[in-house]
């Protein structure tokens, strides 16, 4: 479920529903089973409950929903939702500069926005603390995941500036930290314009497939071309 | 609503359990999801079941909801009032939420007038007044805590782990001693247990006590810093250097990591 990335503070300062009906309808982004119907619950409920304390977290959820199901356009419009209610969201920070980088968005004279929120987003997630009664385990997890998104980007713009080496260190180390679908296809593709013997091509096409295999949608169908392209210098 | 609803709304798995919105909320609540669990108990609500109004309590306390559980829980008071369980949710809520311990002990008190032998009652008054620095009034129901523990056979190995905290404080070694053991024999699965076992044993000049506990107490919660820093110390004066160092390291790694040395 959806609600396992998602964490609100809890305590105090803990975000409160004016009505019985707000918390229920909140609770349906976080039950969601899939991305989309956790994308309508959201959407939903930013429409029916504008100025909620849950509106961050809901758009936050609706970001990573759209993201999922590779529609950025609106993941990116839902992402500065999110940051109108709190400038520092690092969830909202790092995933603003994933979009910039996005497969088939990519726009080279972004590139120093993207490098410029992920350097935010990282200072904001070095100062962010272990609850006392947070699951560690919880914790690292979320915490591995932001810092990935980071080294992800920051990966992705040394390889467009030519620097292979550095830009394999950095997507495997992401890879590593939060084994998600993306991260392996951008490793095919930087070790693809790095291979020089037949074994780099392997290696590539090994990436391209554990991309294909681990989803979502988007980057099977990303990694499925990446492979094709393999497969094609490979018989070279 | 119809039971058909109340499936759509709790899920699949319902459809095997065909029993009242307050059972069928009370399990989803138990199953550790609450938005659901509010859902379905609000139409046992609609349906005159006042039996919701504590399940709902308890599950706006789970997912923060101040108001609305100072709400339910006004209700549940009032529909049991002879009940102790409702003035024992309310003394945790005030503690764990708001950590106001004098309210919180002024709830547990009339808990414990319906219940004198609430356990968890008696020991979350304990460690209120732990907090409110009144120690021998602390010990005093932490002590009864234990009994009904023996007399009731039951598991709950707070009151033991918390008269250890209090006993350290008190710098009464051997009486800490005792306590921390009971608690690990209770739940050796606790890492604070295992630490406090670790550091009473050090403060007693055992490190061959020491050393396993907090091994087990860091292996239990990786983010456990202060179990590390004092194994760390342990080690080097034991002469083993480069293990002590190489805790040192780790411990530097993930207060870097965590943010914060914030356990016990």
């Amino acid at each position: 479920m959806l609600s396992q990335s998602l964490s609100l503070p809890s305590g105090p300062a803990g975000p409160q529903a004016e009505t019985r009906d707000e918390l229920d309808s909140f609770g349906l982004i976080l039950e969601a089973h899939a991305a989309q119907a956790s994308a309508d619950a959201a959407e939903s409920f930013l429409k029916k409950y504008p100025g909620s304390k849950f509106a961050e977290y809901a758009a936050l959820a609706a970001m990573h929903s759209y993201y999922n199901l590779g529609n950025f356009t609106r993941s990116s419009e839902l992402a500065r939702v999110a940051m109108r209610i709190d400038p520092d969201s690092v969830d909202a920070l790092l995933h603003s500069a994933r979009l910039l980088i996005a497969p088939g968005c990519e726009d080279s004279l972004k590139f120093a926005e993207a490098d410029s929120l992920t350097q935010s987003g990282l200072i904001h997630l070095k100062a962010m603390k272990l609850p006392a009664a947070a699951d560690s385990r919880a914790w690292l997890r979320t915490k591995n995941s932001f810092l990935a998104t980071g080294q992800c980007v920051l990966g992705w713009l040394l390889f467009r500036e030519g620097k292979l080496d550095q830009a394999t260190k950095l997507l495997e180390e992401a890879a590593n930290l939060d084994p998600q679908g993306e991260y392996f296809y951008r490793l095919s593709v930087v070790h693809a314009a790095n291979a020089k013997t037949a074994e780099d091509y392997s290696n590539a096409r090994i990436w391209a497939q554990r991309a294909i295999q681990s989803g979502p949608a988007w980057v099977s169908a990303v990694g499925r071309e990446q492979l094709g392209k393999l497969q094609t210098n490979g018989a070279q | 609503m119809t039971l058909l609803a109340t499936c759509l709304l709790a899920g699949n798995a319902l459809w095997a359990e065909p029993t009242s919105n307050f059972a069928q909320g009370a399990a989803l609540l138990g199953r550790g999801a609450p938005f659901t669990a509010v859902r379905v108990l609000r139409l046992a609500l609609a349906e005159g079941d006042s039996r919701a109004h504590f399940a709902l309590a308890q599950a706006y306390f789970v997912l923060n909801q101040h108001r609305f559980f100072r709400e339910e829980i006004a209700e549940a008071k009032r529909n049991q009032p002879s009940d102790a369980e409702p003035y024992y949710v309310e003394g945790r809520f005030l503690f764990q939420n708001e950590s106001k311990f004098d309210a919180a002990a002024t709830q547990f008190q009339k808990a414990l007038f319906r219940d004198p032998n609430h356990i968890k009652a008696l020991c979350y008054l304990g460690i209120s007044l732990m907090n409110m620095q009144e120690p021998v009034e602390a010990e005093a129901h932490l002590l009864k805590a234990v009994e009904q523990i023996a007399q009731q056979k039951s598991s709950f190995y707070l009151p033991f782990q918390t008269l250890a905290l209090l006993y350290i404080q008190q710098d009464q070694l051997e009486k800490a001693a005792a306590a921390v053991d009971r608690a690990v024999a209770l739940a050796p699965q606790v890492a604070l247990n295992q630490f406090l076992l670790g550091k009473i044993a050090w403060a007693r000049n055992s490190p061959a006590g020491a050393i396993p506990a907090l091994q087990a107490a860091i292996a239990l919660d990786d983010a456990f810093l202060e179990a590390r820093y004092l194994l760390a110390r342990i080690l080097k004066s034991q002469g083993k250097t480069a293990e002590g160092e190489r805790q040192l390291a780790q411990f530097k790694a993930l207060k870097e990591i965590y943010g914060v040395a914030s356990r016990q």
